[in-house]
């Protein structure tokens, strides 16, 4: 039951109404049913080993805070290595084989091995991340374990969350489930709001551009440069409307059912740096990878180099996260050095001043710069190996053609017009535009209205899934 | 809560109204569109009644059969009726519209070897996307279609019919129309081919072959001439494909005519072919005359 379906939109539906129909305290078990549901609807199995790693980390966060027959260190230590060996059995098995069978090749053993026919559960990356940051949250006494297992099931499994994020901190998530739920007219109505644009980010942009996109990709050796450099442009747009489509989505659920849900995207198009994009760019896992891998790895004081190194590693791991996939993990290094070229950079000129060019000027061929410099990783985050990035890239500056839009183009760049109308407004004028919906009921109405009939008027309902639930 | 409930009500108000006039002014527009696919399609469905000969398929239908050449070489109305893309549910819905309102003296189907593989091009959506328009003012297309309950609901939505296909329906008012009694040419040789003529791993698609059985059906009980014509391919020789061996069976098993020029002597010259898979306007030209005149010599229009 993916969230762009009608069963989904019916589902939540009925949920938001027996939430805001029965007594305050049976709220909790709404949630927890529907999040149950929502994932039975994918797999009955997976949702069993999602409940057993629930159950896991439940036990394990109480063994750290009154360890019994092991020590603290050795609970805590179990419990973060099962946690990853668990995704990397399911999500990594089959690369790591690959990668074994083709070094083994190369120094000629002959022999052959088999890839496991394994399907991984639905959010197993999300759910991981999370599942490690409590466990080091309780080891830190950050935060106590969960003692009601129902609450820290709902943590894990919460339904608009659970498919691609954002990653909760267990601390934020929690507290909200210990204060009474609210049905609130008006958080419904927010909810309702940020569900539309996200229905409109992904039916109405994202998988419009997903068919030329995947035109272009599926078959590189067919198309020009213009065609690639169009494709691989439409593609950062896709991702960044499928993912903060979807989160919107699930905030927007999870606003209706009482529940804030933490923001993943601050209009990333308008990030001035590799640094500032990832300020930007699916917040929860850039700070999740601070907070857990970063500062460890470097601590608060540490000099360039170690700065240096542990930034590659951060966003390895970030790659490496993303996907089973070499193209992930060169992504990530990318990411890694450009943010470290941008140290490079600010520290060398940290004493200088450009006076001569305005300031406005700078930051708009910032943001040009970093947007299109994005664009070019994002070939490796689209193209299936590293064989075929190159290609691609080689293609790019080589070959003379058109564009090949065909007929759809009308429509991709309706779509891109409205997002760029949106994105702009909400950067630069997000205050007035909210002084002045405040102030007109009919400006909110006729605003509302419009969204859902250019979503019914321009969607593309037979789109796929959205990207990030793969990861 | 109640307010809420209100302001929502009022919203759903509002969307009816958009919803509606939005579908009422488009179903006005829709017969004035003469060219593209919506205008093939107007045609057709409006001048049903005039012709004798009405030919079928996806894009093989659409370009390589000339009408003009039928109707020199037999003496009958022809109208090419064949769509990119189309598939047998577009074919059986138009040719159960035709059967409704003429029977014609012959149909032929352009039909392609790999016709009854899921991965082929051709499935329910791409029937509704060409004809979700018509549903208003054609009903008999809906229950063609067998639209299940959830896009029967959905398509009763003006918005939701005339979804992005509207800025097909606006630009084709004011193009001039090129087809030749619906057909349209392929011109010279294409720079490039993205298919894929390999046999795909995908199976068979079970409805494609009820679908078939049910026009092979309609056919029979209506007394109409069914004639499925494998046309020609440069280079390509899918005969042996699980799909076509399916559709002998199928040919067999109502004793239909068939006739096969995937691998044809006479139209080999690369000069002739678009691509690998579809003639050129002089392609067209010769196998239309050619084929009419095996219409003529079978005498099965006798």
């Amino acid at each position: 039951m993916n969230f762009n379906t009608l069963y989904f939109i019916l589902f939540v539906c009925s949920v938001v109404a027996l939430f805001c129909t029965v007594n305050q305290r049976f709220r909790i078990y709404v949630l927890l049913i529907a999040s149950c549901l929502f994932c039975i609807s994918f797999s009955f199995v997976h949702f069993l080993i999602l409940l057993g790693t629930v159950g896991f980390n439940y036990l394990i966060g109480l063994g750290i805070q009154s360890p019994r027959f092991f020590s603290k260190k050795t609970i805590y230590l179990s419990g973060l290595i099962a946690n990853i060996a668990f995704l990397a059995y399911y999500k990594y098995a089959n690369f790591f084989i690959n990668n074994i069978q083709e070094s083994l090749m190369f120094v000629g053993w002959p022999g052959h091995l088999n890839n496991l026919n394994i399907i991984a559960p639905i959010g197993l990356s999300f759910l991981t991340f999370q599942a490690i940051s409590y466990l080091i949250d309780i080891k830190r006494e950050a935060i106590e374990p969960e003692k009601n297992f129902f609450h820290l099931t709902i943590y894990f499994l919460y339904f608009p969350k659970i498919l691609a994020g954002p990653i909760e901190r267990a601390n934020t998530f929690l507290s909200q489930l210990k204060q009474p739920l609210k049905a609130c007219p008006s958080t419904i109505k927010d909810g309702l709001k940020l569900c539309l644009l996200g229905f409109f980010k992904k039916l109405v942009i994202a998988d419009r551009l997903t068919e030329y996109v995947n035109k272009v990709y599926d078959a590189p050796d067919y198309f020009s440069s213009q065609a690639l450099i169009a494709a691989t442009i439409f593609f950062t747009i896709q991702l960044y409307c499928d993912f903060s489509g979807y989160c919107d989505i699930g905030m927007g659920i999870s606003k209706m059912l009482g529940i804030k849900l933490t923001k993943n995207f601050n209009h990333p198009f308008f990030a001035e740096s590799f640094t500032d994009f990832w300020k930007r760019w699916h917040i929860t896992l850039s700070s999740w990878l601070r907070d857990y891998v970063f500062l460890p790895l470097c601590g608060r004081r540490a000099k360039h180099i170690k700065i240096y190194r542990s930034i590659i590693i951060v966003f390895a791991i970030s790659g490496l996260w993303h996907g089973a996939n070499w193209t992930f993990i060169v992504w990530g290094l990318l990411h890694g050095v450009f943010i470290v070229i941008e140290n490079i950079i600010k520290r060398i000129f940290k004493n200088h001043e450009f006076n001569l060019i305005p300031q406005q000027l700078v930051i708009s061929l910032k943001i040009v710069l970093t947007f299109f410099l994005v664009t070019a990783t994002r070939v490796f985050f689209r193209a299936k190996n590293i064989d075929e990035a190159l290609y691609i890239f080689k293609r790019m500056f080589t070959i003379a053609g058109n564009f090949d839009f065909s007929e759809g183009r009308f429509l991709f760049f309706l779509a891109i017009i409205m997002l760029l109308i949106y994105e702009i407004t909400a950067e630069y004028f997000s205050k007035k535009l909210i002084s002045l919906s405040n102030n007109s009921r009919l400006l909110k109405l006729g605003f509302t209205v419009t969204i859902i009939a250019l979503i019914i008027l321009l969607g593309e309902f037979n789109g796929g899934r959205f990207i990030y639930a793969r990861f | 809560m109640y307010q809420l409930i209100k302001q929502l009500l009022l919203i759903t108000f509002l969307l009816i109204i958009i919803d509606r006039s939005t579908g009422f002014y488009f179903d006005k527009l829709l017969p004035s569109v003469k060219c593209g696919y919506y205008g093939k399609i107007n045609s057709y469905l409006s001048t049903v009644e005039a012709y004798d000969i009405i030919i079928y398929g996806n894009s093989r239908g659409m370009h390589q059969y000339v009408p003009k050449v039928f109707e020199n070489n037999l003496s009958l109305r022809a109208i090419n009726a064949g769509i990119d893309g189309a598939g047998l549910p577009f074919y059986k819905a138009l040719i159960e519209y035709q059967l409704k309102h003429h029977k014609p003296k012959l149909i032929i189907i352009d039909i392609n070897n790999r016709e009854l593989e899921s991965s082929i091009i051709g499935d329910k959506e791409n029937a509704l996307n060409y004809l979700s328009p018509f549903l208003a003012s054609k009903p008999d297309l809906k229950a063609s279609l067998a639209l299940s309950t959830k896009d029967e609901l959905l398509y009763n939505s003006g918005l939701y019919r005339y979804n992005t296909k509207f800025y097909g329906i606006i630009r084709s008012l004011s193009c001039s129309d090129k087809l030749q009694n619906g057909y349209s040419p392929y011109v010279g040789i294409a720079a490039k081919d993205m298919r894929d003529y390999k046999e795909p791993e995908s199976g068979i698609d079970k409805e494609r072959i009820e679908l078939l059985e049910s026009i092979i059906e309609l056919c029979k009980q209506s007394n109409v001439k069914l004639l499925f014509v494998f046309s020609p391919k440069r280079d390509i020789d899918d005969r042996s494909f699980k799909s076509r061996k399916l559709l002998n069976n199928i040919f067999d098993k109502y004793n239909l005519p068939y006739w096969d020029f995937t691998v044809n002597d006479n139209f080999k010259a690369k000069n002739i072919f678009y691509d690998a898979a579809h003639l050129n306007q002089e392609g067209a030209a010769l196998y239309s005359k050619f084929l009419s005149m095996k219409i003529l010599s079978s005498r099965m229009l006798n």
